[in-house]
């Protein structure tokens, strides 16, 4: 069964510094939202609510359900979360690491059965990990290094996953790959994505729904043919902006002005 | 597909077995060596001769019989005791401070321990007067005292409550304590060689009666660190993530702190300041076996035994018939350690 997602009215404030004001936007189960916008935008404030790791007004809601009746550990079985900067810890082995994503099913006391053994060769497998299962986490390239948060992230088995610009620091071929493995994944499960892009034209091609926010509101909630119009992303971005077609696929790039050129 | 294939970090028997061996021998050891030799043999069998069922003839007299239960036994006991709490308590500190170079008395334990023992020695009522000795007392409360001012400061900083904020509370807590306690000293300059002396840390007047005080916040603290172990490697990839993990990482990191807190205050008190054993012993598993606290835990607190028995008998023999205070054993073999964990390190993780 997949599960929707729904920011019911998020107000998230540092301090005196108010990052969110009320935004509302949501996805059905087993979609892809993709949250766009510039740089402190307030797109991983967004993310981090659902994670529960910052305070906030408002609602998350699972399956119209909020979510913030649920307890922590119910909490951690419904949405799984990578952050911007994962952390492997140096020294700790991929199937220890992978492991973890089955701490929201055991007890403080508890220790793992082998159905949680099970689940993380079943998640290294799709993640083509298995023969990287005892090497050192800190150890493994930038690609790799994605997979294994990923089948973290399978292992924890949780029907809503939130990405926080997960493959930004990926270079264009492995980024791609990481994106295509989340798809899989997406498809192949019935996850429901949301993810933070700073790539839009990734964001074109595999998000189902994309939410432009600027300076903490939402501008702009849809499909990304909706979104991704020259006007809207101009007023956000930059004047140069292009929303081009090629192959049938949106590209969206930022043109040098001639001015500068000179 | 794969379950039962063996991956990952696993707690091996042979680990543990091999740990529990280094332990018996150093035991054996320990009772083995002073002024009167008695043999590992009759140790054996005379430790054999004391479990129910089993009758063992060990040809020791009377006296030999004496001083291997009453001095030697208990005095090694306690090393084991206090070197497996230490060793435990600085694991569990590393691990939910995600700092290598954290030890027992992070969090001002120690300087609290310190302040509490000069103000029992210089200024308490003669021991005679009293039922309860008041020294081992004054170190408990002053050691855990310091820590629970140091969390409470730490967790009423505006800017967040992270660990290390509470690290920073630590160190204040710790360095204002030491101040006071040295303060002290200065004014009663009487007391400055025992006080002095408690400070390095001595095993030389363990007697059953020690034992028997320390032991049960030992095992129930011991149980408590060995039972979460797995939470350590969850916080190890950090407060944000393990939330969304579904853990608290405050209330993990503060039943820790208490556990620690409680079996260092229990073991300091009779047995001052032994350092590094907390640091030195942890680390040296990591090296060996595996950085998963599922395997460094249970065989620090095996090890960590071992480890200060050994020390415990260098202070012994080293300059016979006087001793050299415990903590200098430790500290001389375990600063030259800290060094290389420093240069090794690639950097404390915070």
């Amino acid at each position: 069964m997949t599960s929707s997602l729904d920011f019911n009215a998020i107000t998230v404030s540092y301090g005196d510094h108010q990052v969110l004001h009320e935004v509302s936007v949501g996805i059905g189960g087993g979609g892809w939202l993709g949250i766009v916008g510039p740089n402190g935008a307030g797109k991983s404030t967004l993310l981090r609510t659902v994670a529960g790791s910052v305070p906030y007004g408002g609602s998350v809601r699972v399956n119209q359900t909020p979510i913030e009746e649920a307890g922590h550990r119910d909490r951690a079985r419904m949405v799984a979360y990578v952050p911007q900067r994962p952390i492997h810890p140096r020294g700790m082995a991929v199937f220890d690491y992978v492991l973890l994503g089955r701490t929201p099913y055991l007890g403080p006391l508890a220790s793992e059965t082998s159905d949680d053994i099970s689940a993380v060769w079943e998640a290294l497998d799709a993640l083509r990990l298995v023969d990287f299962a005892d090497r050192d986490v800190a150890t493994l390239s930038g690609g790799e290094t994605q997979r294994v948060s990923l089948a973290r992230v399978v292992a924890q088995d949780a029907p809503i996953v939130v990405l926080d610009e997960a493959t930004a620091s990926l270079d264009v071929a492995a980024q791609h790959e990481a994106l295509e493995l989340i798809d899989r994944l997406r498809t192949e499960r019935g996850i429901t994505v949301v993810s933070a892009i700073h790539d839009l034209t990734a964001a074109a091609q595999f998000c189902e729904q994309v939410a432009l926010i600027d300076h903490g509101m939402v501008v702009g909630a849809g499909s990304p043919e909706e979104v991704f119009t020259e006007e809207t992303l101009a007023g956000v971005f930059e004047p140069s902006i292009r929303v081009i077609e090629v192959d049938g696929s949106t590209v969206i790039v930022s043109l040098r002005s001639e001015e500068a050129k000179k | 597909m794969n379950a039962g294939r063996p991956s990952g970090t696993r707690l091996h028997w042979w680990w543990i077995g091999a740990a529990a061996l280094v332990l018996l021998s150093a035991i054996v050891l320990g009772v083995m060596v002073g002024p009167v030799r008695i043999s590992p043999y009759a140790i054996v069998g005379s430790m054999l001769d004391r479990l129910p069922f089993i009758e063992v003839d060990t040809g020791l007299s009377d006296r030999t019989e004496a001083i291997l239960w009453e001095i030697r036994m208990p005095r090694v006991v306690l090393a084991v005791l206090v070197g497996s709490m230490l060793s435990a308590a600085g694991a569990g500190y590393q691990g939910v401070f995600r700092n290598p170079l954290a030890d027992p008395y992070l969090l001002g334990a120690g300087a609290g321990a310190g302040l509490g023992a000069t103000v029992a020695i210089a200024y308490g009522p003669s021991t005679s007067g009293w039922i309860i000795d008041p020294l081992p007392l004054a170190a408990f409360v002053g050691a855990v005292a310091g820590v629970a001012l140091a969390y409470i400061l730490g967790y009423t900083v505006r800017s967040g409550r992270t660990s290390v904020t509470l690290i920073l509370a630590g160190v204040a807590v710790a360095a204002f304590l030491t101040a006071i306690q040295t303060f002290l000293q200065q004014r009663e300059s009487d007391t400055l060689r025992e006080v002095y002396g408690w400070i390095l840390g001595s095993l030389n007047t363990a007697g059953w009666s020690e034992v028997v005080m320390v032991t049960p916040y030992v095992v129930v603290c011991l149980a408590g660190i060995l039972a979460g172990r797995r939470l350590l490697d969850v916080l190890a990839v950090g407060d944000t993530e393990a939330g969304t993990l579904g853990v608290k990482p405050g209330r993990v990191r503060l039943v820790f702190v208490v556990f620690a807190t409680l079996g260092t205050a229990a073991v300091v008190s009779v047995s001052g300041l032994i350092g590094f054993v907390g640091i030195i012993v942890p680390h040296t598993v990591r090296l060996l076996t595996s950085a998963s606290y599922r395997v460094v835990v249970p065989l620090s607190i095996l090890l960590g035994g071992a480890f200060l028995v050994a020390a415990d008998v260098i202070a012994r023999v080293a300059v016979s018939p006087s001793e050299i205070p415990i903590g200098v054993v430790t500290a001389m073999i375990g600063a030259p350690f800290f060094a290389v964990v420093l240069r090794t390190s690639k950097g404390v993780v915070s």
